[in-house]
């Protein structure tokens, strides 16, 4: 996996989730997480949105459940 | 009792199941769960429920109405420290802790004297707060839910309500007393939706397909998920649907119409205190405007003026309702009672304008609390439980405006000198003494509280004044 989209999927995630990055890891799903709820996934695909200027459609939004899913999906676009 | 015969149950089920609980198996239910509290509970006492979502809740609720016994529903995912908080005040006789489990008694059990069965007794209590101090239990009579099941099923009609869909957790009015307790007790089928998560959610439109489902009722942050990550569904089988208990915009309102393929979309007013909806509109009803909820259900209502302290029926300022299923009080707090009922009326600390016609619109708020998804969250209740905290020196709660749930909690924090906290790390301590939704998603570590002249803390001023620098 490309380690700077890595990156950016823990820092999208730590903004929206408000806690440090380094307490998200590469690992890390939407089972491992705590604060990564129903609110808060809505809130990131949002967020993905905003920053990259594309819409995520339903399929796509219901696939984005890992940093590593997120983090390949931004490097799509 | 009020719900002896039980003759008009309708039917239950839970999405991750296959099976449905008719009327001759909840009554038979009833009858054993209603024999087993007998030999520890009776008239006039109460009873804590510590679960929901199942047609065990439902046997256990009406076996403690059966009794004539009130029942204090509470959030499952309640920390233990707030039950007990809970249990402290209101000393219920028993506890039920999850559906079908063995009663337990608690000390409590026998304080209170034997009563006379009446319409009267307390038969519910839902708490809006509970965390730190005295929990703010609303009480309401068994006269006051049934005239608001009375009127819901009157003004909605059972026709639309045959094949309810229910998203919503069973421990507060809007999922308890609309969308669960409203149909069932009218003899319609009701489908609770088990998986909340997105995974849940996405599958909305296949599920009101699959059990051609005709009315649910759920609030703005669910629909804006649902119309985002669920298929529409194709059937046509939607009669009627509501959304309550926050703000919806018009956009909003207009998309959930478009997805759910009726104008019969209605944007409904009703708090804990009136039992639930107290009125509402659809777009079929004319003008979609922000806040608009129509005209008042089977009740009144009034406008006071915020300066001149007016009352009159037309105009703006805060909303004043009478109903016939007003709460009897704040259980156990006569001052707190006396500050939002006057002489019948409640106060609502919403503000709302009221038209020649009676139409009215909520344009704004008075009260302090947060609405994050439909539910109400207590800042002054955050601020104690985190000025225990040793490293916090003080701490303001405050709501900011949030795209998805409407309003998030957050929290603006001076620590005491030489510390080095984090809002991890105060998330992480809240976890064990608060329901998780209450705990701040956004954290603001400021030198000082800004203050008023007189040197009070105004939380809007707060809130203004964090947007204004960030996080630090």
């Amino acid at each position: 996996m490309d380690s700077p989209n890595i990156e950016k999927a823990i820092s999208l995630l730590s903004s929206i989730l408000d806690c440090p990055a380094d307490s998200i890891s590469e690992n890390d799903t939407i089972e491992t997480v705590e604060k990564w709820d129903s609110l808060n996934h809505m809130r990131l695909i949002l967020k993905i949105e905003e920053e990259y200027k594309a819409e995520v459609d339903p399929d796509t939004a219901l696939g984005l459940f890992t940093v590593k899913d997120i983090a390949a999906y931004i490097s799509t676009l | 009792m009020l719900f002896n015969n039980f003759n008009q149950l309708g039917r239950l089920t839970t999405t991750n199941s296959d099976n449905w609980t008719n009327r001759a198996e909840f009554q038979s239910r009833i009858s054993e769960r209603t024999e087993e509290l007998s030999n520890m509970v009776s008239a006039g006492e109460k009873v804590l429920i510590c679960h929901g979502g199942s047609a065990g809740f439902i046997v256990d609720l009406f076996s403690c109405w059966n009794l004539g016994v009130a029942a204090a529903c509470i959030n499952p995912t309640t920390t233990e420290n707030e039950k007990q908080n809970i249990i402290e005040f209101i000393k219920p006789a028993a506890v039920l802790e999850a559906a079908d489990s063995e009663p337990k008694a608690t000390p409590h059990a026998g304080a209170t004297k034997p009563t006379n069965l009446s319409l009267d007794l307390p038969a519910l209590y839902l708490f809006t707060s509970g965390t730190t101090g005295t929990p703010k239990g609303v009480e309401h009579s068994f006269r006051s839910i049934l005239a608001r099941l009375t009127l819901n099923q009157t003004y909605i009609g059972l026709d639309s309500l045959k094949t309810t869909l229910c998203p919503l957790p069973t421990h507060f009015g809007h999922g308890l007393i609309g969308n669960l307790l409203t149909p069932l007790l009218g003899g319609c089928d009701v489908i609770l939706l088990d998986d909340k998560s997105p995974m849940g959610v996405a599958k909305l439109g296949e599920l009101i397909d699959q059990y051609e489902v005709t009315f649910l009722s759920s609030v703005p942050s669910f629909w804006k998920l649902a119309t985002r990550l669920s298929k529409k569904p194709q059937k046509n089988s939607l009669k009627r649907v509501h959304v309550g208990s926050a703000p919806l915009s018009t956009d909003l309102w207009k998309s959930i119409a478009n997805w759910c393929g009726t104008e019969d979309v209605f944007n409904m007013y009703g708090i804990t205190e009136t039992c639930n909806w107290i009125g509402g509109v659809s777009l079929k009803d004319g003008l979609a405007v922000d806040g608009r909820i129509g005209t008042v259900w089977g009740g009144s209502a009034l406008v006071k003026n915020a300066e001149t302290g007016h009352i009159t029926a037309v105009g703006e300022g805060e909303l004043l309702i009478q109903t016939p299923s007003l709460m009897n009080g704040y259980y156990n707090q006569p001052d707190l009672t006396s500050a939002v009922l006057k002489d019948g009326w409640f106060h609502t600390g919403d503000i709302g304008l009221i038209t020649e016609d009676g139409d009215i619109r909520i344009t704004g708020r008075q009260k302090s609390e947060i609405n994050r998804a439909g539910i109400k969250i207590l800042p002054e209740e955050i601020d104690l439980l985190l000025e225990r905290h040793e490293d916090v020196q003080e701490v303001c709660v405050f709501g900011i405006p949030d795209e998805i749930s409407g309003e998030k909690v957050a929290a603006a924090v001076v620590q005491k000198d030489g510390c080095d906290l984090s809002g991890d790390a105060l998330s992480k301590w809240m976890q064990n003494l608060i329901k998780r939704e209450a705990i701040p998603e956004t954290w603001f570590f400021v030198n000082e509280i800004p203050k008023t002249d007189r040197g009070k803390i105004n939380r809007d001023n707060v809130r203004e004044v964090c947007l204004k620098e960030g996080k630090s």
